[in-house]
């Protein structure tokens, strides 16, 4: 179908009811097919695990206030940073945005009633809850240590701690990534509204198409990976067994087929986010609107071929290492010409610093510091000497934390008034978007620093010429908690006792706007039609000379 | 004309919409599910390739009969699966029916021939570990891709037969009706497997024989 | 549908319904023909001394039994062009991941 022409007719007893009202019972959410109560419950679910994940990191970096350590044993230290990476890449990261605000966004930004196999969506949340209860059983069984990367011969042969539980864990949310990103794609390509033409999708909608695809196709390779793992720990099968001619580097050109593409499945749809946020309070067009879409197709695809970049002193073929190398480099363009392409949204805007803009703000500082640290170590002998230091850690980071989670913050601070038809408190919200900016580079400039120095990442104890860095990286950390604590408390307050929201508090464009908030059932009273491109707010920005305060059209209107 | 009215779910506007969707998700499962057995199939690729003569020797222990029964069982069966869907969208109920009990069944056959050949395997101790019964070692690389490779397609087969089962009982007691958008899944699914083993069939059985 | 007091209209119908169900067969039984005999052939040339290209054989032959499953059985020539998208895309990927793979693993000199 190139073009949707699809009316629905939304059935009548479900007029004016808010989808919160539509049963207050617990089972009434726990088989609820609502793509937004679903989403709410995704939304729970991995804050739970963003703070398990973020207590074991918070446990190391104590731990490494001292060169010698504090309280930890070697074997406790290498459970805790395995388990904060396993739990924060696949219980946070991956699902963190395209499950959430995806999952609740993404029909009503095109205008759809729901996601295409609602039942299907239920059923990926639970695979998430199975995924879930294997790692917390591990964390239970005393941890893994093989590092969130699982490599043999290590995990499969010497490794005396649950790698099987771990990678059971990591295999079954895998799947409930899969559904979420078929659901997705068959959304966006059946169930357009009426004028919603493909040139016409938000830039988030645009990202959970690309992000979906991703997800789709990389994340089985992910579970094969995973399997032949546990095949050799469990039945002995000598898959990367040296002495039966197995490679131990094939696990790495399976795990990282999946596992680089991961970083694009964390960083696209916060690419979506920002783009949506930068648009509403600069009031302006996005700038290159066709751009941005091309660049993040070019992204998802270049972003497969890239993998060997992590590999480069794994002892892969010096041919490789040239072939990963360059190609690493040509992913940095599109990823150059967003950073580009929002600057150019921001030029000659009326730059509203509400807490979304802030945090959004602080993503296109860090995304830019991440992604230039990136080209140090796409490039072969900088990687050489940067392998598996601090330097790594801190770039990774730079994408990871301070792009997708400020990118997550930016999505739910904005949403959140058509989420749960509250407004939070916006001194807190921009306090909290300031500290979290703070603490974040506090954090990890210093790792940056001490990683060029050559201080190794995973080690347990360090040379004491290391020391004031890795407190001044603790003290980060401290303020980088208190930021993350800080929304929990604001939020749930406003829960409570925050003001109504109204349908539009921001007067942004996109179709989710043009709804109550909080929407009812099937999201829209009456069939929506859209006429116009999105973003239609002021051509050169809200100028100070017109003082114009006028709301900017709605991409669509109900019928 | 017949009864679709209970076909139709959320939420789609019509049935020949939502029967192109769930074809549509059917299709981007398969490609997710090439790529999970395209791991396999590199990772065989690359040991073959370094240990021709190994898996040449190795090869030669797999039991072609039972491996030829099952590839003919396997392709009858996606015959019977194909009339099954045309049979759906016709709105013939019966040979839908029939159709689908023989897939199903053919699918059960293949099992117990894999059973069999399995066992035939084990008392020949061609599972990896210390008392592997062939050499070079390289051999045994062979046979532990021989265990995943089909174990992981007879589990994807179970999984088939077990939903076939299902949709023939719904079927059966007009739950759902057949021409709902079901079957078109289904049969997707079904062929797709039979395509694999179909890849898996040369690989493991016809390997070594001259 | 069948008026069953007129008896000529039922066998009418029956008649429809037998040359639907020959139609039905048909295509697949043919297709289903051709795959048991490209899979005899594939078997027959297991037992021919051809070296390495024993292996190329069957995989050319394994190749064109998938393409014919996937065009006739699973109905891919009718397919929306989404779905074809979608299996070239599937296609695509693996290629990308032999390929990249492989760049490394035969190009390694040591």
């Amino acid at each position: 179908m190139t073009d949707a022409t699809l009316p629905f007719v939304p059935p009548l007893d479900s007029y004016g009811e808010s989808y919160l009202d539509d049963g207050h019972t617990v089972m009434s959410w726990l088989t609820t097919t609502d793509h937004k109560r679903i989403a709410i419950l995704y939304a729970l679910s991995i804050t739970v695990f963003f703070f398990i994940g973020g207590i074991a990191i918070g446990m190391v970096r104590l731990e490494l206030i001292s060169p010698t350590g504090l309280f930890l044993t070697s074997d406790e230290y290498n459970r805790l940073f395995t388990m904060h990476g396993i739990i924060m890449v696949w219980f946070f990261l991956v699902p963190s945005i395209p499950a959430t605000m995806g999952n609740f966004i993404l029909p009503m930004m095109i205008g759809a009633p729901d996601v295409a196999f609602p039942r299907l969506n239920l059923m990926s949340w639970y695979l998430y809850v199975g995924g879930a209860a294997f790692t917390v059983y591990v964390l239970f069984s005393g941890g893994v240590d093989t590092g969130w990367t699982f490599y043999p011969p290590f995990s499969s042969q010497y490794s005396h701690s649950d790698v099987i539980g771990a990678a059971a864990g990591v295999f079954v949310v895998g799947f409930s990534s899969i559904a979420t990103g078929i659901n997705f794609l068959a959304t966006i390509h059946m169930l357009r509204c009426p004028g919603m033409t493909w040139f016409r999708l938000p830039l988030f909608a645009w990202s959970m198409y690309v992000v979906s695809f991703v997800m789709v196709l990389a994340t089985p390779v992910l579970a094969m990976s995973l399997l032949l793992i546990s095949a050799e720990r469990y039945f002995g099968l000598p898959i990367f067994d040296p002495s039966a001619g197995g490679d131990p580097l094939l696990f790495q050109h399976l795990f990282w087929f999946y596992s680089h593409p991961a970083v694009y499945i964390m960083i696209l749809p916060a690419m979506g986010v920002v783009s949506e946020v930068f648009a509403c309070f600069a009031r302006r067009r996005v700038f290159g609107y066709a751009f941005m879409v091309y660049s993040m197709m070019t992204i998802g695809v270049i972003g497969f071929m890239v993998w060997g970049h992590h590999m480069f002193v794994a002892g892969q073929s010096q041919l490789a290492n040239l072939v990963f190398s360059f190609l690493s480099f040509i992913v940095a363009v599109p990823s150059a010409i967003k950073v580009f392409n929002w600057t150019g949204t921001l030029y000659r805007g009326h730059i509203g610093f509400e807490a979304p803009m802030i945090y959004a703000l602080g993503f296109l500082g860090l995304f830019t510091i991440g992604g230039l640290t990136g080209l140090f170590l796409a490039s072969v002998p900088i990687d050489i000497a940067t392998t598996d230091s601090y330097f790594v850690v801190a770039h990774f980071h730079t994408i990871m934390v301070g792009g997708s989670v400020s990118a997550f913050m930016a999505g739910i601070h904005y949403w959140w008034p058509k989420i749960t038809g509250k407004l939070y408190n916006e001194f807190w919200a921009q306090f909290a978007a300031i500290t979290m900016f703070l603490g974040f580079n506090v954090t990890f400039l210093p790792q940056f620093i001490m990683g060029w120095l050559g201080m190794p990442r995973r080690y347990h104890y360090y040379p004491a010429v290391f020391q004031v860095w890795h407190v001044l990286s603790s003290g980060g950390a401290v303020i980088l908690a208190t930021a993350y604590l800080m929304p929990l408390v604001y939020l749930t307050w406003s829960l409570f006792y925050g003001e109504k929201a109204g349908d539009n508090p921001w007067h942004a464009t996109g179709l989710e706007w043009q709804t109550p908030s909080p929407p009812p059932r099937t999201n829209f009273l009456r069939p929506p039609r859209v006429d116009v491109d999105p973003y239609d707010y002021h051509d050169f920005g809200r100028s100070a000379e017109t003082g114009d305060e006028a709301q900017a059209r709605p991409q669509g209107e109900p019928t | 004309m017949s009864d679709t009215a209970g076909a139709l779910q959320h939420p789609w506007p019509n049935l020949r919409l939502q029967r192109e969707g769930v074809g549509l998700g059917m299709w981007l499962f398969l490609a997710s599910e090439v790529l999970f057995f395209g791991a396999l199939f590199v990772g065989f690729a690359v040991y073959r390739s370094f240990n021709e003569d190994a898996f040449r020797i190795a090869g030669a222990h797999t039991e072609i009969v039972y491996g030829s029964i099952n590839t003919a069982l396997l392709l009858t069966s996606s015959l019977t699966m194909t009339v099954a869907l045309r049979a759906a969208t016709t709105n013939m109920r019966d040979l839908t029916l029939v159709c689908l009990a023989v897939t199903a069944a053919l699918g059960v056959a293949f099992l117990i021939c894999k059973g069999l050949e399995y066992r035939e395997d084990l008392k020949e101790h061609l599972f990896p570990g210390p008392h592997f019964p062939l050499s070079p070692p390289a051999t045994q690389m062979f046979w532990g891709f021989y265990w995943i490779m089909t174990a992981i397609h007879a589990v994807h087969l179970t999984g088939g037969i077990a939903v076939v089962t299902v949709v023939f009982v719904l079927f059966k007691r007009r739950i759902i009706p057949v021409q709902g958008s079901t079957m078109e899944g289904v049969a997707i699914y079904w062929h797709f497997v039979d395509s694999v083993w179909l890849v898996l069939y040369p690989l493991i059985y016809l390997a070594g024989r001259s | 549908m069948t008026d069953p007091s007129n008896p000529q209209s039922g066998a009418r119908e029956r008649d429809a319904r037998s040359e639907q169900a020959w139609w039905l067969w048909k295509g697949p039984a043919l297709v289903w023909l051709a795959l048991i005999v490209l899979f005899g052939i594939s078997f027959g040339v297991a037992y021919l001394p051809l070296g390495g290209a024993n292996l190329a054989a069957h995989l050319a032959i394994a190749a064109v039994m998938i393409v014919l499953l996937v065009t006739f059985l699973m109905d891919m020539r009718n397919a929306t062009a989404i779905v074809r998208l979608i299996g070239g895309a599937g296609l695509f990927w693996l290629i990308l991941m032999f390929s990249l793979t492989f760049n490394d693993y035969l190009s390694r000199h040591y």
